[in-house]
């Protein structure tokens, strides 16, 4: 089993009178390719510099193979980070800029050549050695920072938001490129992004955070399929979030029908929130659907259309991505399976806030 | 269509009056300076009226004037004015015009080196200076005799030490200032950066002579020294007082290009020095030291520029043995504007040389002068 390599106990942190970080609790396991994913402004960036030492928390202590590190400057913890910006050394060539570490670390010279070398073949960086950082471009910029990074044998690398920069097909490489590395090395990577499919691409486990505090932890898997919550759903890929009820275990009534589903454990006849992906519901002639709607959009996408679909009776829009097309105005049914159906604690859902429900919705 | 024809102006007609104010105001006196310093006037061109009601005219040291071809003016003596002997003397010597003087029955003086001051300060201030630039010659005369005089050269190189030292020192005090300054709250930083400005508003003469009240023999510190039972100290002209004043006077302009490239750093770049394992002094050396030195080249430049030719700070604060360029070149401009020019001349192509020095490693050129707030 793997273990634990940094712990974090009720941490808490302001920033010019803002509370950042609420009482936050994460424990990462040693080897673990770990995302915290969240919008700007929910903690992420700084939950990783507390981690690397940069920012200090008013509260909570953080914990490194289970030795106490709140006092250690960054120079001494046994992390490296790789920056949003890159933050290479301008005034040093590639080949410094990986060195750099090494060299404060006083090893012999001798030894940092191939080490280097080693680094830049890792990062596909053959032959760059000697050019100037500020003529390489931003993806090569950033195997530069990674490969300081990773130099340096670290036991944990922190990456915060490192691909945000680059373009979304160079992006793309990169990240398969990174999940290779960190395969690769066995390093602990904790990355942070706001970009969910960066991190369901990437990760092992991925943290979603919201206003400094986590919503949910779990595997990429567990964070698509079974929200927690109405935030993690809407976060993690687009959705369908609506009330319903739960009449009993496995059965819950949307939109006045009564639906099978794979949920249990919320008692009876209590609120809940329902999520269906739109990729998951499926597009049927009028009579043959379970609930019943009219077209009002349809946009071709490229691998679907991308159709909004006004429900009949009640008040809600469904986003649906199908490969068939309905034309605007047409009223078609549409059904979804048991497992398609996730089913949350819904008593105070805000449903006003998603995209996919129109405002009435969320001043009942 | 248009019942007149369309009379279109380049815009850029409007900017030629600014590139011509730009080309007279700011460059005509620099060409000026070097057009004099591989000049020198025709000597013994000068014209003075003695005596007066005399009718003589009195020509000295004709010799190297040579005139083979008129042999009436090609020695020393006496001559009587006939109305046209200057007539002849300058259409010689300029070899275009004819100068005409006007003078009543006088009695006319052609000195050798009239420039040289003495000549008419003492022993001929009834003199009348006449004509003034009749004529020139281009030569290097001027260059060759600076670097022939030891006397000079020993000045020139010891403003270069003088200058040399208080940059230095202004570099050794300015840079940790800078990043003291640098690293403080921003509402502190401001305050502070004001205090280090607050003395630039104060003329810079009052400042010396301030300098002077505290330090001279009689000055504050001495009293204060001399209370306490403490032996008086000779602070006064020397050599040592003129680098405490240039320090004084130029370390802001130390401080505020070095304070400006300081703030402008990634804060990032240092961030990742210490995730790297650098500590505070490591990341001071192999990055911040490094990734300001454009702003240490513009305070150098800043500091030394002015300090090799500043003149008044030692005329107040030195004594014979701390004379420097600037003071020589002040008291030489005004009995022989044309070796002046060449001194000048000479400072200028050594800051120039320097200024291209030091903006090679300035690499966005953008600081150079940028520190002036």
């Amino acid at each position: 089993m793997s273990e634990s390599i940094i712990r974090l106990e009720n941490i808490s942190v302001a920033l010019g009178g803002e509370q950042i970080l609420k009482d936050l609790n994460l424990t990462i396991n040693d080897k673990e390719f770990v995302t915290l994913l969240g919008p700007s402004g929910c903690g992420k960036t700084t939950t990783l510099r507390i981690i690397g030492g940069f920012q200090r928390q008013d509260s909570g202590n953080v914990f490194f193979a289970d030795e106490l590190i709140n006092d250690l400057p960054p120079y001494k913890r046994n992390v490296n980070t790789v920056f949003q910006k890159y933050a290479l050394f301008p005034h040093l060539d590639v080949f410094d800029n990986i060195a750099y570490g090494l060299n404060i670390k006083k090893v012999p010279k001798s030894e940092i050549k191939p080490r280097v070398e080693e680094m830049l073949a890792l990062v596909n960086l053959r032959g760059f050695e000697h050019r100037d950082v500020t003529s390489l471009s931003g993806g090569q910029q950033q195997r530069v920072a990674i490969a300081r990074a990773l130099v340096n044998k670290p036991h944990v690398l922190l990456l915060d938001e490192p691909l945000g920069a680059l373009d979304l097909k160079l992006r793309k490489e990169m990240q398969i490129e990174l999940k290779n590395i960190q395969i690769k090395t066995g390093i602990t990577f904790i990355y942070v992004t706001h970009d969910q499919e960066e991190a369901l691409t990437m990760s092992d486990t991925v943290v979603v955070m919201k206003g400094g505090e986590i919503q949910q932890i779990g595997t990429p898997q567990d964070i698509y399929n079974e929200p927690e919550n109405a935030f993690v759903a809407d976060f993690i890929g687009e959705s369908n979030i609506l009330p319903g009820t739960m009449l009993e275990d496995y059965r819950v009534e949307i939109c006045g029908r009564l639906f099978e589903c794979v949920d249990k454990g919320f008692g009876d006849d209590q609120k809940v929130g329902i999520v269906v992906r739109p990729e998951d519901i499926e597009i049927k002639p009028e009579k043959e659907g379970f609930l019943k709607g009219k077209v009002k959009s349809c946009v071709f996408k490229g691998v679907h259309y991308e159709m909004t679909i006004e429900q009949v009776n009640y008040p809600y829009t469904w986003l649906v991505h199908s490969t068939d097309a309905a034309d605007v105005g047409e009223t078609v049914g549409m059904c979804f399976y048991p497992n398609d159906i996730h089913v949350m604690k819904g008593e105070d859902i805000d449903y006003s806030v998603f995209s996919a429900v129109p405002e009435e919705v969320g001043e009942e | 269509m248009s019942r007149f024809p369309k009379f279109r102006v380049k815009r850029s007609v409007f900017a030629y009056p600014y590139v011509v104010f730009a080309i007279v105001f700011l460059i005509a006196p620099l060409l000026l300076v070097v057009f004099y310093s591989i000049t020198r006037p025709i000597d013994n061109y000068s014209v003075y009226l003695d005596h007066e009601n005399s009718p003589e005219v009195i020509i000295d040291n004709l010799d190297f004037i040579g005139y083979e071809e008129d042999p009436t003016l090609s020695e020393s003596g006496t001559y009587y004015y006939d109305g046209n002997v200057l007539s002849v003397v300058n259409y010689r010597k300029s070899n275009a015009e004819t100068y005409v003087i006007h003078f009543e029955n006088g009695k006319i003086s052609l000195l050798e080196e009239y420039f040289n001051g003495e000549l008419f300060d003492d022993t001929h201030d009834d003199l009348k200076f006449l004509n003034r630039l009749t004529g020139f010659y281009f030569t290097l005369d001027n260059f060759t005799r600076f670097f022939n005089n030891p006397d000079s050269m020993k000045v020139f190189l010891r403003s270069l030490y003088i200058a040399f030292v208080s940059t230095v020192l202004c570099l050794l005090l300015g840079f940790p200032t800078a990043y003291v300054l640098s690293k403080m709250k921003e509402r502190w930083r401001n305050f502070v950066s004001v205090m280090f400005l607050l003395p630039m508003w104060m003329n810079f003469l009052l400042r010396t002579y301030a300098w002077r009240t505290l330090i001279e023999k009689t000055g504050i510190i001495n009293t204060v020294l001399e209370a306490v039972g403490l032996p008086a100290q000779n602070l006064m002209y020397t050599q040592g007082a003129v680098i405490l004043v240039m320090v004084y006077d130029f370390l802001p302009f130390m401080i505020m290009p070095i304070y400006n490239t300081l703030i402008k750093l990634d804060r990032t770049v240092l961030e990742a020095s210490h995730d790297l394992g650098a500590n505070y002094y490591q990341t001071l050396f192999t990055v911040v030291l490094p990734l300001s030195l454009p702003g240490i080249a513009s305070g150098i430049t800043m500091t030394f520029v002015p300090s090799i030719t500043a003149f008044a700070i030692s005329k107040i604060m030195g004594g014979t043995q701390s004379a420097t360029i600037g003071e020589e070149i002040e008291r030489v401009f005004n009995n022989d504007m044309w070796f002046g020019s060449a001194m000048s001349v000479i400072i200028m192509v050594l800051m120039l040389a320097s200024m291209f020095f030091l903006s090679g490693k300035d690499k966005e050129g953008e600081n150079l002068g940028g520190g002036l707030i």
